[in-house]
């Protein structure tokens, strides 16, 4: 089987299926947290698909200095 | 100095990005000292972790100054940190002694890579080696002068304004409005403990007359305004702020404007940096253009915004070099030694750079 494998920080996921961005979100729970996704190292936005296979890193929208 | 241990603990907590911060902790973080400091790069290093809460004995190290109130006096007639020549990013104990390896041949823009390395196997205890990883950018020799806007003189604008100085850049334009205060010290390399009470532009200015003589400072005390990019007249800008709503502003009076603009956002032990002309997508893009900031910012440990900075400085170095870094977003993440390039696409309804508002 091929997987989405998503990763923020020390947290892994894995999913069989295709994801869109708000269901990424909502499956893990990031929703409340501002971050940015990567999908195979592609900035993606609210409303893309995510599809399985997909190598997904998920990052939190710095803004300290 | 007589801190209340309450207050400490607190302290330690919010700048080692920990819960629960425990005396045999702090005595454990306070007892680790570094041996003779025999290079930049292993100066920089112990500074770094110094500043993260390693507050032993060196005397290569003016640690009183920095953070007076910091350690609990344990003075140690042994070192127990030493540096030493490797292949990788590595920390082994031995007789007591943690020896810490990293090639020597490593530019200074690794030194918060290894101190994040060195900082997060001491706070767990472990042992292991990292693979040094490849940057896409490098802090290169300056060739070509230019005059350079900084926004912003914190965790991020310390250690980029000290590299560009160090670099060569001898024409700056600071703009920072506020003043040092004791939870700036642990990350803001340009400040001390007496500097605190004092503004951040006239301790930058002092600093700047002492050790760079031959520089052209000017040194604004007061918020980013977009009319300073039309009458300061910069090559590039530089942001190194502490919110979204400031990045929206510079981003949008920088495209404007026809200049260019390196960013870096950090939190915690992670960040990305980039460059942004005409030609590239903009911040908005990048970030979106509804974020919102919060009443209490996220800490920051040291080493990530040194890096952000450093990144910075790297990038306004090829800019002026006539040789710009052309990669996408720069991402880190200095706990899991993990670097990423960011592609990012220009959308189609970005209110400043989509093709309709161009």
């Amino acid at each position: 089987m091929t997987l989405l494998e998503v990763v923020y920080g020390d947290r892994k996921w894995d999913f069989d299926r295709d994801l869109t961005y708000g269901e990424l979100l909502e499956e893990t729970r990031l929703g409340r947290v501002s971050v940015l996704v990567m999908v195979n190292g592609r900035l993606v936005r609210q409303g893309e698909l995510i599809p399985a296979k997909s190598r997904v890193l998920i990052i939190n929208a710095a803004n300290g200095g | 100095m007589d801190i209340e241990r309450g207050f400490l603990f607190k302290w330690y907590e919010r700048q080692l990005l920990v819960e629960g911060v425990t005396k045999p902790l702090l005595l454990r973080l306070a007892g680790e000292t570094f041996g003779g400091l025999s290079s930049e790069i292993e100066e920089r290093i112990a500074e770094l972790l110094i500043r993260s809460g390693l507050s032993g004995i060196t005397g290569d190290f003016p640690r009183q100054k920095i953070l007076p109130f910091y350690s609990p006096l344990i003075y140690r007639q042994k070192a127990t940190i030493e540096f030493i020549d490797g292949d990788e990013i590595s920390i082994e104990e031995d007789e007591g002694k943690k020896i810490v390896a990293f090639p020597h041949t490593l530019p200074l823009i690794y030194a918060p890579v290894i101190a994040a390395n060195v900082f997060f196997q001491l706070m767990s205890d472990a042992s292991s080696a990292a693979p040094v990883k490849e940057l896409p950018v490098s802090l290169d020799r300056l060739i070509r002068k230019g005059r350079v806007m900084v926004i912003g003189a914190g965790g991020l604008g310390c250690p980029l304004i000290k590299t560009l100085l160090d670099s060569g850049v001898d024409d700056v334009c600071i703009v920072e409005p506020g003043e040092v205060k004791l939870n700036n010290l642990h990350r803001q390399i340009l400040y001390d403990y007496g500097d605190i009470g004092l503004s951040k532009a006239s301790v930058i200015e002092r600093k700047i007359s002492q050790y760079y003589s031959g520089v052209s400072a000017k040194v604004y005390r007061k918020q980013f305004d977009p009319e300073l990019i039309r009458s300061e007249r910069p090559d590039i800008v530089v942001s190194c702020v502490d919110n979204y709503d400031a990045r929206y502003l510079i981003n949008d009076s920088c495209y404007r404007n026809g200049v260019p603009f390196v960013d870096s956002g950090v939190e915690g032990f992670s960040g990305y940096a980039m460059f942004r002309d005409r030609e590239s997508p903009c911040y908005r893009c990048f970030m979106g253009d509804n974020r919102k900031d919060t009443a209490a910012p996220k800490g920051i440990l040291p080493f990530a915004s040194y890096f952000g900075g450093l990144l910075e400085a790297a990038i306004v170095i090829s800019y002026l070099n006539k040789r710009p870094y052309e990669g996408e977003v720069f991402s880190f993440d200095l706990k899991r030694n993990r670097f990423e390039e960011i592609s990012v696409e220009r959308r189609e309804d970005c209110p400043i750079c989509s093709k309709a508002k161009r």
